[in-house]
């Protein structure tokens, strides 16, 4: 019987309140570190309690069920069923308009926010993490996780875990150069660090660079998707996460050719309705 | 450590004998005494006679290999080296567009050839083979025409297992007779020379077990960068092609997501519709 353990995060009065049925409470009521968003009561939960090495592990925010549209339950049954198919990281992860128009999330995250990729190669190349140019990483389903919303076996979230205290230790009392970019404001709402939205990608790039975690992505399909003009083509997006796969799988340049002739469809279309 | 590779061209006349490309052994077919069976007979009677070493790649290609795939014993020979430790068969197919837009060989051979499916079902059902070939997704690891892959002959052996249901059903050998069976995949099509409904069963006995058995690891040349393209209009822009058969991988990996199906179905009839049959 697989024991999976889901967490739901509560900041404030509000959210504590909003806790959904069959969720753990993860306790983040003094939120006395903001400026981490959902790292900081992770992190907590992770380097102080004992974790079961045959469970899942899952921590959400508080608008979890509403951009995935799922429920405990169906959460915890997608679970089982992948940890029946062998998987140790099962992601949830909304808004595939965002997943699947990109290369990868990296480049996702330059396009909303430029100089987003050269300050996570700094925290890379500082951390002594190997990893190929980030604009040139392939991500499909398979790999791309925004929001942290993914339930993992203690192993990955270990790794996960020791690859975020890099990009924490940078940020608190790193070296300018390299920490600078990392704390510089966004223009998400709050004026977010970029180091948050950094965070949010590690999951992503153990998936893509470690190719001995084995990942189940849920329907994201089915999920929300986002607020931008990208959700306006779902058809463009299957096709090319699809184009993705088959790069990743089989290798042929080809496939990633059609997907920059479907992207530029994507963009000609949008300046066409402009 | 090399992987061994024998390649054998197929000659039926003293014109495609003497075409022997360089790197090929000859497999003679000069008597051809059962041109009904096309290269289903010389292979099957290399499979049946000759000693096979287990761990060699054998293929047998018609003398069209080359003109149709655009590739030569030297690019065979690289593929087999590149991934031989790693599988039992590679495919070696052209016409991409045919792998591209049909959910599998058997919807494709429909398409051409009215009746091949209800001739696959009837074989498959005699053969003891509980699967509706209509259903089956193929992309391009698991399509491939013409016979041109390359194997171990574990698979050969398989292949030819299978070929032998077919070949008994349309000899008339097969316990019990199923004349109604024999008469539909025997029956002529418009394809030259009126070649029977058996020979495109035959030639899709590959794709079905590569489909159906997963134990068969399988790699594709890719068949977007060489090989024939039916005009030059796809060929320009086989983006279509790219797109359509990367839905089928996908809903190959994830059956139960129904966006790949639909993103698929539509692209397909977008690009049949108005394709003379």
């Amino acid at each position: 019987m697989t024991a999976v353990h889901l967490h739901q995060i509560a900041y404030n009065a509000a959210t504590l309140a909003a806790v959904e049925p069959g969720y753990a409470v993860l306790d983040n009521l003094a939120n006395s570190r903001p400026d981490w968003y959902e790292y900081a009561p992770i992190r907590r939960f992770l380097l102080d309690e004992p974790l079961d090495d045959a469970a899942f592990y899952g921590f959400f925010s508080p608008k979890f069920g509403r951009k995935t549209g799922l429920a405990h339950p169906e959460v915890v049954a997608a679970v089982k069923r992948a940890a029946e198919a062998g998987a140790e990281v099962v992601l949830f992860s909304p808004q595939p308009d965002m997943g699947a128009f990109f290369l990868n999330v990296y480049e996702q995250g330059e396009t909303f926010d430029p100089g987003f990729i050269a300050a996570c190669e700094g925290w890379l190349r500082h951390a002594g993490i190997a990893h190929p140019p980030l604009a040139s990483l392939v991500m499909d389903t398979r790999q791309v996780v925004f929001s942290n919303y993914f339930v993992a076996r203690p192993a990955f979230w270990r790794r996960w875990l020791a690859v975020n205290e890099t990009l924490w230790a940078l940020c608190e009392s790193g070296p300018e150069p390299v920490r600078a970019p990392l704390v510089a404001p966004t223009t998400y709402p709050g004026a977010a660090q970029r180091k948050v939205f950094v965070q949010e990608r590690t999951a992503s790039l153990l998936l893509t660079i470690e190719p001995q975690w084995r990942a189940w992505p849920a329907n994201p399909f089915r999920m929300g998707w986002s607020g931008s003009r990208l959700r306006e083509h779902p058809e463009l997006a299957v096709m090319s996460d699809a184009l993705k796969r088959a790069h990743r799988d089989l290798g042929y340049a080809c496939y990633l050719q059609a997907f920059g002739v479907l992207r530029q469809r994507f963009v000609t279309a949008g300046r066409t309705a402009a | 450590m090399s992987a061994p590779l024998r390649l054998f061209h197929i000659a039926y006349s003293g014109e495609t004998a003497a075409a022997l490309p360089p790197g090929f052994e000859l497999l003679d077919n000069l008597a051809n005494p059962r041109p009904d069976w096309y290269e289903y007979a010389p292979v099957r009677r290399f499979l049946l006679e000759e000693p096979l070493d287990e761990r060699t790649f054998y293929g047998f290609f018609s003398p069209k290999f080359t003109a149709k795939t655009g590739h030569t014993h030297a690019d065979v020979a690289a593929l087999v080296q590149r991934h031989g430790a790693a599988v039992d068969v590679l495919l070696f197919s052209a016409h991409a567009n045919q792998i591209a837009f049909f959910l599998n060989v058997f919807e494709q051979g429909e398409f051409f050839h009215r009746g091949l499916l209800d001739a696959a079902r009837g074989w498959l059902a005699a053969a003891g083979i509980g699967v509706d070939p209509a259903a089956l997704v193929m992309d391009v690891r698991q399509i491939v025409y013409c016979n041109f892959f390359v194997a171990r002959p574990a698979f050969w052996r398989r292949w030819l297992a299978l070929g032998e249901t077919l070949y008994a059903l349309c000899e008339g050998t097969a316990s019990p007779p199923r004349p109604e069976l024999q008469r539909q995949l025997t029956t002529a099509t418009d394809y030259r020379g009126a070649a029977q409904m058996k020979i495109f069963l035959m030639e899709r006995i590959a794709s079905l077990l590569l489909a159906i058995e997963p134990q068969w690891r399988s790699v594709a040349a890719d068949p977007y960068a060489k090989g024939l393209w039916p005009n030059e209009a796809l060929r320009r822009d086989p983006t279509d092609a790219i797109v359509s058969d990367a839905l089928k991988l996908a809903l190959r990996q994830q059956p139960q997501w129904s966006e790949y199906a639909s993103a698929f179905g539509s692209l397909r009839r977008r690009i049949l519709q108005g394709v003379a049959r």
